[in-house]
């Protein structure tokens, strides 16, 4: 999903001025300042981070990709209307 | 480490533990050593027991979990997750994010899960939901029927599609009954009209006159939503929501509520969780507000007739 030069991270919320956000291939989570990154974000948002010559996160250069996140949108829609088929529905007594 | 029964001063719920609510005091009085300089007034030392020897499931329907609901707010880091657990031994699990949630699920006896929630999609409440699904049975999953962008949601959402064993509640008003223990859900705000803080699942916990209000991420506008219906309980027991930040709470939401003690379930942040503001606001409604990032692990067992006993880790 990312090449060797770039990192695919996903917005996860925003807490104040602070963009917490899940990496796709770990699962780990990094927080970064709002103004750090340089594009406008929101929760959800798809961002494909460059990697620097050493190897570290250029947030200021990240951009957003749009498709991906909504071929992301859609699965995650297929997949709650599929669960809502397994809803016996009314109360439920365990 | 403090053991506590309350409930409210002068209201029926106290005034019907009567003789019940003496003997047990004089009972564990009996057995305890002489306080300890400094205890919080009302505790009673020695009851406690070391973190990982919580008596097995068998042992619940013993001493004083005898006909408790027992409520516990794991010390997961920032995050929520919190175990709730019936006199009959049904179990649910209302978020499982932040740290390792299936290490202390385990050293708690836990051997099954019949509810698995999820209130919102965020990795903070659902980061450990893959390793609880991997670790114990699980007869229900609930969520807000919000799909996520991450990596952290969709794993979850495809381990969900495949585990057709574990069948499926949406997040609409309805009533989840664990044996004498019911959750009642809450009905969310439109979805068009918010983020997944503000559609946050919000349950209701609830044996005979003991209540606790368990209400994930929800902000202002959630909140504003379940005053306005007039939806908000008087109940026992509050976790603060969104880990006590300062958009977690309204006055009018914590006047309804009118809670006697309010958990807050957080680890180190730099969020500024919890917020001065919502602290004090906290204080000023509870008599008892506790922390997991300080308490530690936060247990209530409620009693049918509304008294309680708070018990921490720290």
């Amino acid at each position: 999903m990312s090449g060797r030069d770039e990192r695919v991270w996903v917005v996860d919320r925003i807490e104040g001025e602070k963009v917490i956000l899940v990496e796709d291939e770990t699962t780990a989570t990094a927080e970064v300042g709002r103004s750090g990154i340089g594009v406008a974000v929101r929760e959800g948002t798809v961002l494909r981070v460059p990697l620097s010559p050493s190897g570290t996160l250029v947030w200021v250069d990240a951009r957003a990709d749009d498709g991906e996140e909504q071929v992301r949108r859609e699965e995650g829609r297929r997949i709650q209307d599929e669960l809502r088929g397994r809803d016996p529905g009314g109360d439920v007594e365990l | 480490m403090r053991a506590e029964r309350g409930g409210r001063p002068g209201s029926p719920s106290r005034a019907s533990a009567g003789w019940g609510l003496l003997l047990w005091i004089l009972c564990v009085a009996c057995s305890a050593p002489a306080a300890e300089p400094g205890a919080t007034p009302g505790a009673i030392p020695g009851v406690d027991r070391p973190r990982d020897a919580d008596p097995p499931a068998a042992a619940r329907s013993a001493g004083e979990h005898a006909g408790a609901v027992e409520i516990t707010f794991l010390d997961i880091g920032q995050g929520d997750a919190v175990l709730v657990r019936s006199p009959e031994g049904r179990t649910a699990l209302i978020d499982a994010g932040g740290g390792d949630p299936v290490e202390q699920l385990d050293a708690l006896g836990v051997e099954r899960i019949d509810l698995l929630v999820a209130t919102h999609p965020h990795a903070d409440h659902i980061g450990g939901m893959e390793e609880v699904l991997a670790a114990y049975p699980v007869r229900f999953y609930m969520d807000n029927g919000q799909p996520h962008t991450t990596a952290t949601y969709l794993g979850l959402a495809r381990v969900l599609r495949r585990r057709t064993d574990i069948a499926y509640l949406e997040a609409v008003e309805r009533v989840v009954s664990l044996g004498s223990v019911t959750l009642e859900v809450l009905p969310l705000p439109p979805a068009e009209t918010v983020d997944h803080n503000d559609r946050s699942v919000t349950i209701v916990v609830r044996l005979g006159s003991f209540s606790a209000l368990l209400s994930g991420d929800s902000e202002t506008k959630e909140l504003g939503h379940f005053v306005r219906r007039g939806l908000v309980p008087d109940v026992t027991v509050l976790k603060a929501a969104h880990h006590g930040s300062r958009n977690g709470f309204t006055r009018a939401f914590l006047e309804a509520a009118a809670p006697e003690v309010v958990v807050i379930s957080l680890g180190s942040n730099s969020y500024g969780h919890p917020h001065g503001e919502a602290s004090r606001a906290y204080a000023s409604v509870a008599a008892e507000v506790y922390r997991t990032d300080r308490d530690g692990r936060v247990t209530v067992l409620g009693y049918k007739d509304g008294s309680y006993v708070v018990r921490t880790e720290r």
